[in-house]
């Protein structure tokens, strides 16, 4: 199994299957620019420290090897989206400040996978929820003045139910 | 009595008169009157003392009303109520009006202090103030954006002032994550209604859920390729922004679905035993049309009522047998629907016939094509949210031969559907916004 060595922002390093690393399409290109050099050489991931890396490569993992199976599942069935899967749920199941390092974490590698489920996940947060609760969930400072406040109340009335 | 600010003077000898009544009647009054008033002052004030003084300043105020318009003679009769009711009234009246009007001056004063606080220019702060009309306010809202606009940064500093500890806050996260969150929230089910909400969270997100981009996929998927310009290049109307096109330009609402009721009284079988007995059947049926912002359209005529009736047009990717699946489009201010008749004939699909009536036997080797249009309506409370029947077509495809029938459209058996919105269509994100 090839291997490649991954160092994160805090200098841990990251030994990991090469085939694994390759769902980052930044490590891929890395890799692809480096080329046959990139035998047992270390790949240094400034933008991401241990902790979030471990995470990642624990979601890429599990999800390296479902990976042909959900493919052609996925052909077979009419796409659909609308489902975070179980596991995945049960990954992200943390608090909200790791939610957004695996955010910029997901978008600096280029996991594409990653960065949906993960902005799936925050934009249910968002989803069907008074600004009230969007205030409190993400810890916001209301910095309108109650005319503004009005104000913008009016202009997005035309959705709300009456 | 002569303090409240009301124009007596002017209306002459009215006036005095009435000036006169008040004082004989208070000075009346004020003897069994005080002890009332003392009784009620022991008391605590309780729900039905509230309920007579609202009540009584309504009078109170009308009588105010008619008093200035010179109807001083009808104004008699309300005040007289009001004061019976609660005798100290015009007092109370008139402190109200008092902490009313200050309440008001301390409202509107607040957006000057916070624009010379922001240092902007007095102008810009009256754009803020705010006017009635449409189009005026469509032009705010651009304004607001470029007084806003600057302010991102400086609103993201302020959030981050209440993290604790250096965990991450969303206003760490670079503007387009933001905006692929956005996507998100917004997703194929165009749920503007969140993303209003998000933008009614503070200015940053204010602008961000302005973005002209994320409006204009939303008009994208509802018009598709008739969505046209912003200007009236093609003979259509003006619209300020995308955004004030996906709120204007007729449409279909998508967070619920468009119900109507139809009852019809049908002749039962003659008893054998009773010549003279025929039974009436009352049949009451529901049809329910749900639209998807990709251009699918799903319809069910069925017999259960909305609360069940809703959740049957939930699944999108496993369509129950009795649901017709089509595309519509939308023309200008009417919905042209094609739906296709579903191919599995289950006894759901026959006695759904069976219930809807005057359609023609079914064929298994045809292709059978309902062709449905529909004037969209506004209605007092929510726009486009009735759907008037204008034409409804069977168009049967026999051995290549076409054959079309028109169905009488009786505002008995079609009548209009009314929207409503249904929550759980909209819970999770399903895809992102593109």
């Amino acid at each position: 199994m090839p291997i490649i060595r991954l160092e994160s922002s805090d200098k841990e390093i990251f030994d990991t299957d090469i085939e694994i690393a390759k769902c980052s399409e930044t490590i891929k290109t890395a890799l692809e620019d480096l080329g046959d050099e990139s035998d047992n050489s270390v790949l240094p991931l400034p933008n991401v420290n241990s902790a979030i890396l471990r995470k990642v490569l624990h979601w890429a993992t599990y999800h390296a090897q479902d990976d042909p199976q959900q493919a052609q599942e996925d052909e077979n069935k009419e796409k659909r989206t609308d489902d975070i899967s179980s596991w995945d749920a049960d990954f992200l199941k943390v608090d909200q400040g790791t939610l957004f390092e695996l955010i910029l974490a997901a978008n600096y590698l280029n996991i594409q996978g990653l960065l949906d489920v993960t902005c799936k996940t925050c934009a249910n947060m968002i989803k069907g929820k008074s600004l009230q609760d969007i205030r409190e969930t993400f810890a916001i400072a209301n910095d309108f003045t109650p005319a503004e406040e009005e104000q913008v109340r009016k202009e997005n009335e035309w959705c709300e139910e009456k | 009595m002569s303090e409240m600010s009301e124009p007596e003077d002017s209306f002459g000898y009215q006036s005095r008169e009435l000036d006169e009544f008040r004082v004989n009647w208070q000075r009346e009054l004020h003897g069994h009157g005080q002890t009332e008033s003392s009784q009620a002052n022991e008391q605590p004030p309780g729900i039905r003392d509230i309920e007579a003084q609202a009540r009584a300043e309504t009078l109170y105020r009308t009588a105010v009303e008619l008093e200035q318009r010179g109807k001083v003679y009808d104004a008699l009769a309300y005040y007289r109520k009001a004061t019976q009711m609660v005798p100290d009234i015009e007092f109370k009246f008139y402190e109200q009006q008092k902490l009313m009007v200050d309440a008001n001056k301390k409202y509107h004063n607040l957006p000057g202090d916070f624009a010379k606080q922001l240092d902007l220019a007095d102008a810009e702060a009256k754009d803020v103030e705010p006017i009635d009309g449409l189009y005026e306010k469509f032009l705010r809202d651009l304004c607001c954006e470029e007084i806003y606009g600057g302010k991102i940064v400086l609103n993201s500093r302020d959030s981050s002032v209440l993290t604790t500890g250096n965990r991450m806050h969303i206003s760490d996260l670079p503007p387009e994550i933001i905006m692929n969150i956005l996507r998100w929230v917004v997703s194929s089910q165009l749920d503007m209604r969140s993303l209003e909400q998000f933008s009614a969270v503070c200015k940053g997100f204010y602008v961000y859920g302005r973005d002209e981009e994320l409006w204009r996929l939303a008009c994208v998927k509802v018009w598709g390729h008739n969505v046209g310009t912003l200007d009236a290049k093609d003979g259509g109307a003006c619209y300020e922004s995308w955004r004030d096109m996906f709120i204007r330009r007729e449409r279909v609402l998508f967070n619920g679905c468009y119900i109507s009721k139809t009852t019809y009284l049908r002749m039962g079988e003659n008893s054998f035993q009773d010549q003279f007995y025929r039974p009436l059947q009352l049949v009451e049926y529901y049809r329910y049309i749900r639209f998807l912002p990709d251009g699918k359209v799903l319809m069910m005529t069925s017999a259960d009522e909305p609360a069940q009736g809703v959740n049957k047009l939930k699944q999108l990717y496993h369509v129950r047998p009795d649901v017709l699946r089509g595309r519509y489009r939308l023309f200008g201010s009417t919905v042209t629907l094609i739906l296709q008749k579903t191919q599995q004939l289950g006894r759901t699909t026959t006695q759904r016939h069976r219930r809807s009536s005057v359609m023609p036997g079914d064929d298994d080797g045809s292709n059978t094509q309902y062709v449905i249009e529909l004037r969209i309506m506004n209605s007092p409370k929510r726009r486009f949210a009735q759907l008037v029947w204008s034409n409804y077509t069977l168009v049967q495809q026999r051995n290549k031969v076409e054959q079309s029938s028109e169905f009488d459209l009786t505002a008995a058996k079609y009548p209009p559907l009314w929207f409503s919105a249904v929550k759980s269509y909209h819970l999770d994100a399903d895809a992102p916004l593109s």
